[in-house]
């Protein structure tokens, strides 16, 4: 048995070192944008990530989050009386439980189940048929081909998706009171309110968020697309771990933010 | 200077020898053709000859400068392979597999490339196949798609793997008229490997492989 952890902790650390040798590369790599031609191939094929991984979940965003809206406010009416004067509670109640906290982590998700799997699947497939090959015999660099444009897109789609998430759920939420109440609360009181809760902090914390939590879901699907190898069952292992590895790692970059900065 | 220089090449995988002792010059603007068999190490010839394979031991040198020394500007400029199957990156058009390299090695603009793209595509006959993906050609179109990719490149040795596998007389008698006449306008030096039944009238000379090393065909 402690062999067996001994052995998933060697693993997890095997893959932390591959993670932070891959971010050493792409950084490695970012001065090759300063030659205009390449700089044109990486912004199309960073176009091509973005719209994949941003705008392409927009819809699976969008139900989910105003499934999410109608569940915190009706939640919201359950603890806090049904009053006009109570606004501010509202605000309160749905920035500290969306906006701090389920918001980037189902954004996150979402990020990880479609966008991540999918790049780990591409990578792993094209290391299975030995496309790297193509690449080297055209001698292009794979880390300006594959790890600038996940590199740079997914944390710029995380970060699109938290702010789309959190519009989602205030208009949502909004017509919930709006069933709720007898009228008085308007959209821009409403608004009103959430931003006198938001604080520069929270901003900064969710930022964060997106930022380490999209390079390292994007860094980690190319970790383990790369690492494939003659079988074919290696891809799916690949997608498997990879998305475990992601789910926990984001988790506990969420929770581990949200203690050290709100608790 | 020799264009390109195999020399006392090893190479074992899994401890299984390909070649020993395997030594190969071409003079520039020479066309060699290589017979091969099953198995004989025909793509690994081309794959040491392009750098994608390293040798157990000896070099591979291009134009007095080895392989492994280059960067990878200077290996653009030096070799292209066209490969039997495969050789184009699913994740972009037929086009791209061919104006993305130029365009990250090059200072041409998109419509000289463009420009050096269309008349080749449309000798070899395969202008429609360009806003196609890789995985929508066949084998025959995939080894046409390679070998215009080698064409426009114009590095210094081209290598062809198998390049006339499957195609109809027509087809073939087209695309080597087009690479001959490609290859006298801009010298490169051509190394191809053929299988039975493939011509090989056109090269300077015919080798084959046999017992790990390059021998003449009479």
């Amino acid at each position: 048995m402690l062999s067996k952890i001994g052995g998933g902790a060697r693993r997890s650390g095997n893959v932390l070192i591959g993670i932070i040798g891959l971010l050493g590369l792409a950084l490695n790599t970012c001065p090759q944008l300063l030659k205009p031609q390449r700089r044109r191939i990486f912004w199309l094929l960073f176009k091509r990530q973005l719209y994949n991984s941003g705008l392409r979940a927009a819809s699976i965003n969008t139900i989910i989050a105003m499934l999410l809206g109608i569940f915190v406010m009706s939640k919201a009416y359950a603890v806090i009386p049904n009053n006009t004067q109570f606004i501010d509670y509202y605000a309160q109640f749905f920035n500290i439980v969306v906006n701090r906290e389920i918001g980037p982590l189902i954004s996150g998700i979402i990020l990880i189940a479609r966008s991540a799997s999918a790049v780990t699947a591409e990578v792993g497939q094209m290391q299975l048929y030995r496309q790297f090959d193509a690449l080297s015999a055209v001698h292009m660099s794979p880390a300006l081909v594959f790890l600038l444009p996940v590199f740079f897109a997914f944390p710029v789609s995380l970060l699109l998706m938290f702010f789309y998430f959190n519009m989602i759920c205030v208009l949502t939420s909004f017509a919930m009171i709006e069933l709720y109440h007898d009228g008085g609360i308007t959209l821009i009181d409403y608004i009103r309110a959430l931003l006198q809760q938001l604080t520069v902090v929270e901003v900064v914390v969710s930022m964060t968020k997106a930022m380490v939590g999209g390079c390292l879901i994007g860094l980690a699907s190319l970790y383990f697309g790369y690492h494939v190898e003659d079988r074919f069952t290696d891809v799916s292992r690949a997608i498997s771990n990879s998305n475990t590895f992601q789910l926990f790692a984001f988790f506990v970059l969420n929770i581990g933010l949200s203690y050290l900065v709100y608790l | 200077m020799m264009r390109l220089k195999l020399d006392s090449i090893d190479l074992a995988f899994d401890g299984r020898p390909i070649f020993q002792d395997l030594n190969l010059q071409l003079k520039p603007s020479e066309i060699v053709c290589v017979q091969t068999g099953v198995l004989d190490g025909g793509s690994s010839l081309l794959r040491l000859a392009a750098g994608l394979l390293s040798p157990d031991s000896g070099n591979v040198v291009v134009d007095g400068m080895a392989l492994k020394d280059m960067t990878e500007q200077a290996r653009f400029g030096a070799t292209c392979m066209g490969f039997e199957a495969g050789g184009l990156l699913s994740i972009f058009t037929n086009y791209n597999n061919i104006a993305f390299p130029l365009l990250y090695h090059t200072d041409m603009s998109e419509m000289a490339i463009a420009e050096r793209i269309a008349p080749l595509a449309d000798a070899l006959q395969v202008k429609a196949l360009l806003q196609q993906e890789p995985h929508q050609l066949n084998d025959v179109q995939t080894r046409l798609m390679n070998l215009l990719r080698a064409m426009v490149f114009r590095p210094k040795l081209v290598l062809l793997d198998e390049v006339q596998s499957g195609m109809s007389f027509d087809m073939r008698e087209n695309m080597l008229n087009v690479l001959l006449a490609e290859q006298q306008a801009h010298g490169y030096s051509v190394l191809m490997t053929t299988t039975v039944g493939d011509r090989t009238d056109f090269a300077d000379r015919t080798l084959a492989i046999a017992g790990g090393k390059l021998e003449p065909i009479q």
